[in-house]
Protein backbone atom coordinates (compact mmCIF):
# COMPACT_ATOMS: atom_id res chain seq x y z
CA UNK A 1 0.00 0.00 0.00
CA UNK A 2 2.75 2.10 0.74
CA UNK A 3 4.46 1.21 -2.85
CA UNK A 4 1.37 2.45 -4.16
CA UNK A 5 1.38 5.76 -2.74
CA UNK A 6 4.48 6.15 -4.78
CA UNK A 7 3.14 5.83 -8.02
CA UNK A 8 3.31 8.99 -9.85
CA UNK A 9 0.07 10.00 -11.93
CA UNK A 10 2.23 8.66 -14.77
CA UNK A 11 2.39 5.61 -13.68
CA UNK A 12 -1.32 5.42 -12.48
CA UNK A 13 -2.38 6.21 -16.40
CA UNK A 14 -0.01 3.86 -17.73
CA UNK A 15 -1.42 0.97 -14.99
CA UNK A 16 -4.98 1.74 -15.67
CA UNK A 17 -4.69 2.06 -19.88
CA UNK A 18 -2.66 -1.49 -19.48
CA UNK A 19 -5.72 -2.96 -17.29
CA UNK A 20 -8.05 -1.36 -19.61
CA UNK A 21 -5.90 -3.00 -22.65
CA UNK A 22 -5.94 -6.74 -21.27
CA UNK A 23 -9.60 -6.82 -20.43
CA UNK A 24 -10.53 -5.51 -24.16
CA UNK A 25 -8.11 -8.14 -25.04
CA UNK A 26 -10.36 -10.93 -23.37
CA UNK A 27 -13.50 -9.72 -24.47
CA UNK A 28 -12.37 -9.31 -27.72
CA UNK A 29 -11.13 -12.91 -28.43
CA UNK A 30 -13.84 -14.14 -26.18
CA UNK A 31 -16.13 -12.44 -28.77
CA UNK A 32 -14.10 -14.18 -31.58
CA UNK A 33 -14.82 -17.39 -30.21
CA UNK A 34 -18.27 -17.30 -30.06
CA UNK A 35 -18.49 -16.32 -33.40
CA UNK A 36 -15.90 -19.04 -34.33
CA UNK A 37 -18.55 -21.65 -31.93
CA UNK A 38 -21.15 -20.57 -34.01
CA UNK A 39 -19.82 -20.85 -37.36
CA UNK A 40 -18.41 -24.59 -36.33
CA UNK A 41 -22.00 -25.42 -34.79
CA UNK A 42 -23.34 -24.32 -38.58
CA UNK A 43 -21.05 -26.40 -40.36
CA UNK A 44 -21.35 -29.31 -38.06
CA UNK A 45 -25.28 -29.32 -39.39
CA UNK A 46 -24.20 -31.01 -42.80
CA UNK A 47 -23.56 -34.44 -40.95
CA UNK A 48 -27.77 -34.38 -40.59
CA UNK A 49 -27.64 -33.63 -44.23
CA UNK A 50 -25.80 -36.46 -45.66
CA UNK A 51 -26.75 -39.23 -42.73
CA UNK A 52 -30.18 -38.33 -43.01
CA UNK A 53 -31.47 -40.99 -45.78
CA UNK A 54 -28.61 -44.00 -43.83
CA UNK A 55 -30.15 -43.47 -40.32
CA UNK A 56 -33.58 -43.15 -41.76
CA UNK A 57 -33.92 -46.02 -44.00
CA UNK A 58 -32.14 -47.98 -41.11
CA UNK A 59 -29.14 -49.56 -42.47
CA UNK A 60 -27.07 -49.12 -39.55
CA UNK A 61 -27.71 -49.79 -36.21
CA UNK A 62 -24.74 -49.11 -34.31
CA UNK A 63 -23.00 -46.15 -33.34
CA UNK A 64 -19.32 -47.63 -34.49
CA UNK A 65 -20.89 -48.19 -38.59
CA UNK A 66 -22.46 -44.24 -37.77
CA UNK A 67 -18.68 -43.20 -37.33
CA UNK A 68 -17.28 -44.96 -39.64
CA UNK A 69 -19.68 -44.14 -42.49
CA UNK A 70 -19.24 -40.13 -40.93
CA UNK A 71 -15.97 -40.41 -41.74
CA UNK A 72 -16.01 -41.31 -44.90
CA UNK A 73 -18.15 -38.72 -45.73
CA UNK A 74 -16.43 -35.81 -44.05
CA UNK A 75 -13.25 -37.04 -45.90
CA UNK A 76 -15.46 -37.05 -49.42
CA UNK A 77 -17.04 -33.53 -48.10
CA UNK A 78 -13.52 -32.32 -47.68
CA UNK A 79 -11.99 -33.84 -50.96
CA UNK A 80 -14.92 -31.67 -52.62
CA UNK A 81 -14.71 -28.50 -51.18
CA UNK A 82 -10.97 -28.40 -50.98
CA UNK A 83 -10.05 -28.38 -54.30
CA UNK A 84 -10.86 -24.53 -55.13
CA UNK A 85 -8.20 -23.28 -52.32
CA UNK A 86 -6.08 -26.39 -53.59
CA UNK A 87 -5.63 -24.46 -57.13
CA UNK A 88 -5.12 -21.14 -56.09
CA UNK A 89 -2.37 -22.47 -53.46
CA UNK A 90 -0.39 -24.53 -56.27
CA UNK A 91 -1.04 -21.48 -58.29
CA UNK A 92 1.10 -19.20 -55.50
CA UNK A 93 3.42 -21.90 -55.23
CA UNK A 94 4.44 -22.03 -59.38
CA UNK A 95 4.92 -18.74 -59.26
CA UNK A 96 6.98 -18.47 -56.44
CA UNK A 97 8.71 -21.52 -57.83
CA UNK A 98 9.83 -19.17 -60.92
CA UNK A 99 10.36 -16.43 -58.33
CA UNK A 100 13.35 -19.16 -56.87
CA UNK A 101 14.33 -20.27 -60.38
CA UNK A 102 15.18 -16.59 -61.83
CA UNK A 103 16.15 -15.18 -58.53
CA UNK A 104 18.18 -17.66 -56.40
CA UNK A 105 15.81 -15.98 -53.51
CA UNK A 106 14.67 -18.56 -50.64
CA UNK A 107 10.48 -17.94 -50.11
CA UNK A 108 11.07 -16.63 -46.11
CA UNK A 109 14.22 -14.90 -46.70
CA UNK A 110 12.64 -12.13 -49.60
CA UNK A 111 8.93 -12.43 -49.80
CA UNK A 112 7.62 -10.51 -47.22
CA UNK A 113 10.87 -7.82 -47.20
CA UNK A 114 10.16 -4.28 -47.75
CA UNK A 115 12.94 -3.69 -51.13
CA UNK A 116 12.27 -7.37 -52.64
CA UNK A 117 8.42 -8.33 -51.60
CA UNK A 118 5.49 -7.97 -50.29
CA UNK A 119 5.99 -5.91 -47.46
CA UNK A 120 6.67 -2.72 -49.36
CA UNK A 121 2.95 -2.79 -49.97
CA UNK A 122 2.28 -2.25 -45.33
CA UNK A 123 3.48 0.59 -43.19
CA UNK A 124 6.27 -1.23 -41.09
CA UNK A 125 6.78 0.34 -38.10
CA UNK A 126 9.98 0.97 -35.85
CA UNK A 127 8.71 -1.02 -32.59
CA UNK A 128 12.16 -2.42 -31.72
CA UNK A 129 13.71 1.01 -31.00
CA UNK A 130 10.38 2.24 -29.91
CA UNK A 131 10.84 4.07 -26.53
CA UNK A 132 9.07 1.93 -23.98
CA UNK A 133 7.05 3.27 -21.02
CA UNK A 134 8.07 2.74 -17.39
CA UNK A 135 6.06 1.49 -14.21
CA UNK A 136 8.06 2.80 -10.98
CA UNK A 137 11.34 3.06 -12.91
CA UNK A 138 10.52 -0.50 -14.34
CA UNK A 139 10.37 -0.86 -18.09
CA UNK A 140 7.46 -2.67 -19.74
CA UNK A 141 6.86 -3.98 -23.24
CA UNK A 142 4.07 -1.04 -24.08
CA UNK A 143 5.71 1.61 -26.05
CA UNK A 144 5.44 5.12 -24.47
CA UNK A 145 4.82 6.80 -27.86
CA UNK A 146 4.01 5.61 -31.32
CA UNK A 147 7.26 4.63 -33.00
CA UNK A 148 8.78 5.93 -36.69
CA UNK A 149 7.33 5.11 -39.73
CA UNK A 150 9.96 2.53 -41.39
CA UNK A 151 7.92 2.36 -44.65
CA UNK A 152 5.00 4.00 -46.36
CA UNK A 153 3.26 1.67 -49.17
CA UNK A 154 4.88 1.53 -52.37
CA UNK A 155 5.40 -0.14 -55.42
CA UNK A 156 8.57 -1.78 -56.30
CA UNK A 157 9.08 -2.11 -59.86
CA UNK A 158 11.90 -5.48 -59.25
CA UNK A 159 10.62 -9.28 -60.51
CA UNK A 160 11.20 -10.44 -57.34
CA UNK A 161 8.35 -7.76 -55.91
CA UNK A 162 6.21 -8.07 -58.83
CA UNK A 163 5.82 -11.84 -58.54
CA UNK A 164 5.74 -11.44 -54.67
CA UNK A 165 2.39 -8.81 -55.66
CA UNK A 166 0.99 -11.59 -58.59
CA UNK A 167 1.17 -14.65 -55.96
CA UNK A 168 0.05 -12.86 -52.36
CA UNK A 169 -3.56 -12.71 -53.34
CA UNK A 170 -3.54 -16.34 -54.27
CA UNK A 171 -1.44 -17.04 -51.47
CA UNK A 172 -3.84 -15.34 -49.12
CA UNK A 173 -7.30 -16.11 -50.21
CA UNK A 174 -6.02 -19.95 -50.99
CA UNK A 175 -5.10 -20.01 -47.02
CA UNK A 176 -8.22 -18.49 -45.82
CA UNK A 177 -10.61 -20.72 -47.95
CA UNK A 178 -8.16 -23.44 -46.88
CA UNK A 179 -8.72 -22.95 -43.05
CA UNK A 180 -12.49 -22.37 -43.38
CA UNK A 181 -12.52 -25.88 -45.19
CA UNK A 182 -10.37 -27.36 -42.29
CA UNK A 183 -12.71 -25.62 -39.87
CA UNK A 184 -15.60 -27.12 -41.42
CA UNK A 185 -13.32 -30.71 -40.91
CA UNK A 186 -13.38 -30.30 -37.40
CA UNK A 187 -16.71 -29.21 -36.83
CA UNK A 188 -18.42 -32.12 -38.72
CA UNK A 189 -15.70 -34.62 -37.07
CA UNK A 190 -16.92 -33.27 -33.61
CA UNK A 191 -20.60 -33.42 -34.65
CA UNK A 192 -20.71 -37.16 -36.18
CA UNK A 193 -19.24 -38.23 -32.71
CA UNK A 194 -21.84 -36.32 -30.73
CA UNK A 195 -24.32 -38.03 -33.34
CA UNK A 196 -22.75 -41.31 -33.07
CA UNK A 197 -24.25 -41.87 -29.26
CA UNK A 198 -27.25 -39.25 -29.71
CA UNK A 199 -29.18 -41.47 -32.78
CA UNK A 200 -28.80 -44.52 -31.58
CA UNK A 201 -29.61 -43.66 -27.57
CA UNK A 202 -32.69 -45.54 -26.30
CA UNK A 203 -34.58 -43.47 -24.30
CA UNK A 204 -36.58 -45.46 -21.32
CA UNK A 205 -39.09 -42.60 -20.52
CA UNK A 206 -41.23 -43.26 -23.55
CA UNK A 207 -41.37 -47.09 -22.69
CA UNK A 208 -42.82 -46.18 -19.35
CA UNK A 209 -45.10 -43.55 -20.69
CA UNK A 210 -46.34 -46.36 -22.95
CA UNK A 211 -47.15 -49.14 -20.53
CA UNK B 1 -23.30 -7.71 -17.56
CA UNK B 2 -23.46 -12.12 -17.35
CA UNK B 3 -22.93 -11.80 -20.76
CA UNK B 4 -20.41 -9.56 -20.63
CA UNK B 5 -18.12 -12.22 -17.90
CA UNK B 6 -18.73 -15.02 -19.74
CA UNK B 7 -17.43 -13.77 -22.67
CA UNK B 8 -14.37 -12.40 -20.88
CA UNK B 9 -14.11 -15.84 -19.34
CA UNK B 10 -14.00 -17.49 -21.97
CA UNK B 11 -11.11 -15.03 -23.61
CA UNK B 12 -9.20 -15.83 -20.67
CA UNK B 13 -9.71 -19.64 -20.96
CA UNK B 14 -8.73 -19.49 -24.25
CA UNK B 15 -6.22 -17.71 -24.13
CA UNK B 16 -4.39 -19.67 -22.02
CA UNK B 17 -5.33 -22.90 -23.85
CA UNK B 18 -4.18 -21.10 -26.85
CA UNK B 19 -0.98 -23.74 -27.06
CA UNK B 20 -3.13 -26.46 -27.13
CA UNK B 21 -5.70 -25.55 -29.51
CA UNK B 22 -3.27 -24.49 -31.72
CA UNK B 23 -1.62 -28.05 -31.43
CA UNK B 24 -4.86 -29.56 -32.14
CA UNK B 25 -5.50 -27.88 -35.20
CA UNK B 26 -2.10 -28.39 -36.61
CA UNK B 27 -2.46 -31.97 -35.84
CA UNK B 28 -5.83 -31.65 -37.89
CA UNK B 29 -3.87 -30.20 -40.39
CA UNK B 30 -2.36 -32.33 -40.81
CA UNK B 31 -4.52 -35.04 -40.87
CA UNK B 32 -6.99 -33.32 -43.00
CA UNK B 33 -3.21 -32.98 -45.85
CA UNK B 34 -2.96 -36.56 -45.52
CA UNK B 35 -6.10 -37.77 -46.04
CA UNK B 36 -6.59 -35.19 -49.15
CA UNK B 37 -3.37 -36.75 -50.43
CA UNK B 38 -4.48 -40.37 -50.41
CA UNK B 39 -8.45 -39.30 -51.55
CA UNK B 40 -6.03 -38.04 -54.10
CA UNK B 41 -4.43 -40.86 -55.63
CA UNK B 42 -7.92 -43.07 -54.84
CA UNK B 43 -9.11 -40.93 -57.54
CA UNK B 44 -6.22 -41.40 -60.43
CA UNK B 45 -6.69 -45.13 -59.29
CA UNK B 46 -10.47 -45.57 -59.72
CA UNK B 47 -9.96 -43.43 -63.25
CA UNK B 48 -7.80 -45.75 -64.51
CA UNK B 49 -9.11 -49.05 -63.17
CA UNK B 50 -12.49 -48.62 -62.77
CA UNK B 51 -13.67 -45.37 -64.25
CA UNK B 52 -15.48 -44.14 -60.85
CA UNK B 53 -14.91 -41.45 -58.43
CA UNK B 54 -14.13 -40.93 -54.80
CA UNK B 55 -16.65 -38.45 -54.79
CA UNK B 56 -19.60 -41.11 -55.52
CA UNK B 57 -22.18 -41.92 -53.44
CA UNK B 58 -21.16 -45.03 -51.11
CA UNK B 59 -23.02 -48.45 -51.16
CA UNK B 60 -24.30 -48.05 -48.43
CA UNK B 61 -26.05 -44.72 -49.14
CA UNK B 62 -27.25 -46.26 -52.62
CA UNK B 63 -28.81 -49.15 -50.65
CA UNK B 64 -29.97 -46.41 -48.35
CA UNK B 65 -31.93 -44.84 -50.73
CA UNK B 66 -33.36 -47.93 -52.65
CA UNK B 67 -34.67 -49.10 -49.27
CA UNK B 68 -36.34 -45.58 -48.91
CA UNK B 69 -37.39 -45.42 -52.83
CA UNK B 70 -39.17 -49.07 -51.94
CA UNK B 71 -40.94 -47.84 -48.78
CA UNK B 72 -42.18 -44.56 -50.89
CA UNK B 73 -43.75 -46.91 -53.25
CA UNK B 74 -45.37 -49.25 -51.41
CA UNK B 75 -47.27 -46.58 -49.76
CA UNK B 76 -48.22 -45.35 -52.63
CA UNK B 77 -49.42 -48.68 -53.74
CA UNK B 78 -51.45 -48.89 -50.83
CA UNK B 79 -53.01 -45.71 -50.98
CA UNK B 80 -53.95 -46.34 -54.98
CA UNK B 81 -55.05 -49.76 -54.12
CA UNK B 82 -57.95 -48.85 -51.75
CA UNK B 83 -61.55 -49.36 -53.24
CA UNK B 84 -63.79 -46.55 -53.84
CA UNK B 85 -66.51 -46.21 -51.63
CA UNK B 86 -70.12 -47.52 -53.28
CA UNK B 87 -73.41 -46.09 -51.26
CA UNK B 88 -76.76 -47.55 -51.28
CA UNK B 89 -78.65 -44.40 -52.10
CA UNK B 90 -78.82 -45.07 -55.85
CA UNK B 91 -76.83 -41.99 -56.90
CA UNK B 92 -73.56 -42.79 -55.88
CA UNK B 93 -73.38 -39.86 -53.58
CA UNK B 94 -72.29 -39.94 -49.93
CA UNK B 95 -75.03 -39.66 -47.62
CA UNK B 96 -73.28 -37.59 -45.00
CA UNK B 97 -73.21 -34.92 -47.28
CA UNK B 98 -76.20 -34.85 -48.61
CA UNK B 99 -77.74 -34.89 -45.29
CA UNK B 100 -74.88 -32.29 -45.07
CA UNK B 101 -76.95 -30.46 -47.95
CA UNK B 102 -80.25 -30.91 -47.09
CA UNK B 103 -79.61 -29.22 -43.23
CA UNK B 104 -78.25 -26.23 -44.81
CA UNK B 105 -81.05 -26.00 -47.61
CA UNK B 106 -83.95 -26.23 -44.14
CA UNK B 107 -81.63 -23.57 -41.51
CA UNK B 108 -80.66 -20.97 -44.65
CA UNK B 109 -83.05 -20.62 -46.75
CA UNK B 110 -81.85 -22.57 -49.78
CA UNK B 111 -78.20 -21.26 -49.63
CA UNK B 112 -75.72 -24.47 -50.15
CA UNK B 113 -72.45 -23.92 -48.50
Amino acid sequence: MIYLLKLTENDKRILIAIFLLVILVFLLVGLIVNIIRRIMARQGRAVDTYMYDIIKAKVITKPSEFRRIGFLKNFQTLYKKIRLPIILLFISFVICLVRFIVTKELFFTTYFSVDKGIGSLFYQWDWANAEKSTILGIPTIFPAQWPDVLNVPHFEGNFSSITAYISFPFLTVGLILYFGHLLAFISRSIQTRKLSHKVFQKDLSKVINEI
Amino acid sequence: MMSILKTFGLGLLCTILSPLILVVFVLYFIYSLIGIIIMFFITVYRYFAKGGSVLDELEIEKKAKQILKNQEEQRMNMYNNIAPQTYLNGNNSSPVTDNYINYSNENNGGEQK
